[in-house]
């Protein structure tokens, strides 16, 4: 039981729990039954999923978990934005660059690394559609959480702050990199990513997530979306 | 300089061409302008003549050039009536409808006569006049009918409108206008233009498969577009490409064989254009061949990458474009977050302990502060290399100056040559050898004419700052009243080594 709940702590406060760090929790989990299944139903209780992925333990919340998910307002907050358009843009951003890595859950594109031009570019493509309809839109009646809303703050974004490209980009709202960069470290500070000079590369929870979590989950995703609504 | 004679030169040679290239526009503007206003004291201003140009021009190209017969007036009036009533709502009487049709129709061929564009011609120098028509008249059998012409036809396909059609077919059906008409040069340009319109199917193919490999979706109706739009009058397009071949290969027959009838100029300068028009043309079917092939294979890619997407949809994974597409089609980003919340951390509010609060009871800071000692230092002065050889070279010029005055004191006046001698006698042979030595040549070399006593107050380079540094007053006694002229002798040159020649300087000394 202490040995579980030693193991949830660390886990929980964002610890890595691998055969390399941590070691002898991760040991333990894996060789002592009784361990391992207290803190199966203690997760289970909890709602939360854990994952084994190539020699260490990863913990989610899941999607929409009240008690250890976070609101909209949080997330703002973490992310540095003012209004719920900016999030979804950084969702879609984000949802980019999954797509970078995974076009679905089973096939990694074996990619080892991205940058913010590939995001910059995956991004415009995906909105070029919805930015060539845009003439004909009237502005004040999108509401923000439709695709033309985000589709027209991206529009009318300039591609950097700098007219100097060498200039690294800073994560500020204000242009196209400057987004890009915000979510970037975001997903970095959720050790989602690793950065090595622009260079972002997919850590080990990253792919631990993907691969298993959405696979597991499938269904109960789908049922969100033909719902249409996430209560 | 060149770069300025040039665009000058640019702005008066070419002003002419790009006056002739905007005449097309006149017309439509001019019509615009005028509007309705003076018909039946503005009753029918409202109606927009440049909206009822362009309809109109559309018309004489569907009939004349698609159809290939002339458009009578009772067609075209029928034709502005028609627009007047769907569009304006604008239901009038036969007389009122007649007065007002041919009056906008007089505006638009503008009373029959062309339109008269004016501007400066700077070559020439003089006001020029240019003519423009839209429509033109013949008779046939007894009625008039009334065509397009070439300008016009130009004018409307300038603004793009045609969007849905081939505009290779319709540059096709101009060029064999030009050629009929015996524009060769025109044609040529028509041609250019057929090239770029397929260069511009070719990017378009290339952004498509770009578009293919983010959102399929897109991509495939992107592709059936470009499919309905364009590449659907390959044939015609391959048809007319043939035609208008074999109408160049019929012009240059035909101007071989009057050959004695035209002038030998026009004969020449003729056949010329007939035979770049023939490169032209050949270049854009072989233009449109390739964009023939690279349209198979965007449509071989296209389905490839259908079938992907279709057999990914039955696998067991989870697909993340699939549940874009669903957000896409709900309009509601905000489902995209069920694909970040399960990747973030665990929401883990940081509590502090009640345990640490005794810790904070007891914490004892110190009471007073370390006391820091503060240490002076003296600071070093460093000299650079630089320095050091600066103080050298300056040593050196001063030994230098000193000896070349004393030999002009001596000597009245020398040249260089025994100036090297007296100094190698000095200090041995090596001194020819001393890098400083030359630098002190060309320096003192830089002026004709030294005068010792007026060389503070006309202090022109840093070689005179270093002989005034130098002249202590003891010194600047002895040599005071030296004034000497430095006069290169460029015929003679003196050899040093196989590989170092300096020229001769005489030294003279002056009262």
């Amino acid at each position: 039981m202490e040995k579980a709940l030693e193991l949830f702590s660390k886990l929980i406060t964002g610890e890595n729990v691998s055969s390399k760090e941590n070691k002898d929790l991760y040991e333990e989990y894996n060789s002592n039954m009784e361990m391992y299944n207290i803190f199966g139903s203690m997760i289970e209780k909890l709602n939360l999923t854990l994952y084994q992925y190539k020699g260490a333990l990863y913990i989610t919340a899941g999607e929409n978990n009240k008690v250890f998910g976070y609101t909209n307002e949080e997330l703002r907050k973490m992310l540095g934005l003012k209004v719920n358009k900016e999030l979804y843009m950084c969702y879609f951003i984000i949802y980019n660059i999954i797509t970078l890595f995974y076009k679905d859950s089973s096939s990694y594109t074996f990619q080892e690394f991205i940058k913010s031009e590939d995001v910059l570019r995956s991004v415009d493509g995906t909105l070029s559609s919805i930015i060539s309809k845009l003439d004909v839109v009237v502005k004040n009646e999108l509401e923000e959480n439709s695709f033309n809303a985000i589709a027209l703050l991206w529009d009318e974004l300039p591609l950097t702050h700098s007219t100097d490209l060498s200039v690294n980009a800073r994560a500020y709202k204000s242009s196209k990199l400057g987004y890009i960069k915000i979510v970037f470290n975001f997903l970095k500070e959720q050790n989602l990513f690793i950065e090595v000079e622009e260079r972002y590369y997919a850590s080990g929870r990253f792919k631990a997530l993907i691969e298993n979590y959405f696979e597991d989950f499938r269904g109960r995703l789908y049922e969100i979306m033909s719902e249409g609504g996430l209560n | 300089m060149n770069k300025e004679f040039d665009y000058m030169k640019e702005i008066t040679s070419e002003h002419n061409e790009r006056m002739q290239n905007l005449k097309r526009y006149y017309p439509f503007f001019k019509i615009r302008e005028i509007s309705l206003d003076l018909f039946k004291e503005g009753k029918y201003n409202f109606i927009d003549m440049g909206y009822i140009v362009i309809a109109t021009l559309r018309l004489f190209i569907e009939e004349n050039n698609f159809n290939d017969i002339g458009v009578s007036f009772e067609k075209l009036s029928d034709f502005i009536i028609e627009i007047l009533k769907r569009d304006y709502d604008l239901y009038l009487d036969e007389t009122e409808n007649s007065l007002l049709v041919n009056y906008i129709f007089d505006k638009i061929i503008n009373d029959g006569k062309p339109f008269s564009y004016n501007y400066f011609d700077p070559v020439q120098r003089k006001q020029m006049s240019s003519r423009i028509k839209l429509i033109e008249s013949k008779i046939e059998d007894n009625t008039i009918f009334y065509y397009i012409t070439s300008e016009a036809i130009e004018f409307y396909l300038d603004t793009k409108e045609i969007k849905d059609e081939s505009k290779i077919s319709i540059q096709q059906i101009l060029l064999s206008k030009m050629i009929e008409s015996k524009n060769f040069k025109g044609g040529i340009e028509v041609v250019k233009r057929i090239n770029n319109e397929v260069s511009k199917l070719m990017l378009r193919k290339n952004e498509i498969l770009n578009i293919l490999s983010y959102n399929v979706a897109e991509g495939i109706k992107a592709s059936q577009e470009l499919f309905t739009s364009s590449m659907k009058w390959f044939d015609e397009e391959q048809g007319l490409f043939e035609k208008n071949k074999k109408l160049i290969e019929l012009a240059l027959a035909r101007i071989e064989e009057n050959e004695s009838h035209d002038m030998k100029e026009d004969f020449l300068k003729n056949r010329e254009y007939i035979y770049n028009l023939e490169t032209e043309i050949k270049r854009a079917i072989s233009k449109h061949s390739a964009l023939l092939n690279s349209s198979t294979d965007l449509k071989i890619q296209s389905d490839e990458i259908i079938k992907r997407v279709t057999l990914n949809k039955l696998r067991m994974s989870f697909d993340f474009k699939t549940v874009f597409d669903k957000t896409l089609l709900l309009d509601n980003v905000e489902l995209l977050s069920c694909l970040m919340n399960p990747l973030l951390k665990i929401k883990f509010t940081k509590t502090f302990n009640l345990k640490n609060t005794d810790e904070l009871l007891t914490y004892r800071p110190n009471n007073e502060e370390d006391i820091e000692e503060v240490t002076v230092v003296e600071e070093t002065e460093y000299t650079s290399l630089d320095d050091i050889e600066d103080e050298r070279i300056a040593e050196n010029f001063i030994i230098f100056m000193n000896l070349l005055m004393k030999f002009l004191m001596q000597k009245g006046q020398f040249t260089l040559r025994d100036f090297n001698l007296y100094l190698a006698g000095k200090f041995k042979g090596d001194i020819l050898k001393n890098g400083d030595y030359y630098s002190f040549i060309l320096h003192i070399a830089q002026k004709s004419y030294y005068d010792i006593s007026k060389l503070r107050i006309d202090e022109k380079t840093i070689f005179d700052k270093i002989i005034i540094d130098m002249l202590t007053p003891e010194k600047l006694g002895e040599f005071i009243d030296l004034k000497f002229k430095v006069t290169p002798i460029p015929e003679d040159v003196i050899e040093i080594s196989s590989l170092f020649k300096i020229t001769n300087i005489k030294f003279e000394r002056v009262e």
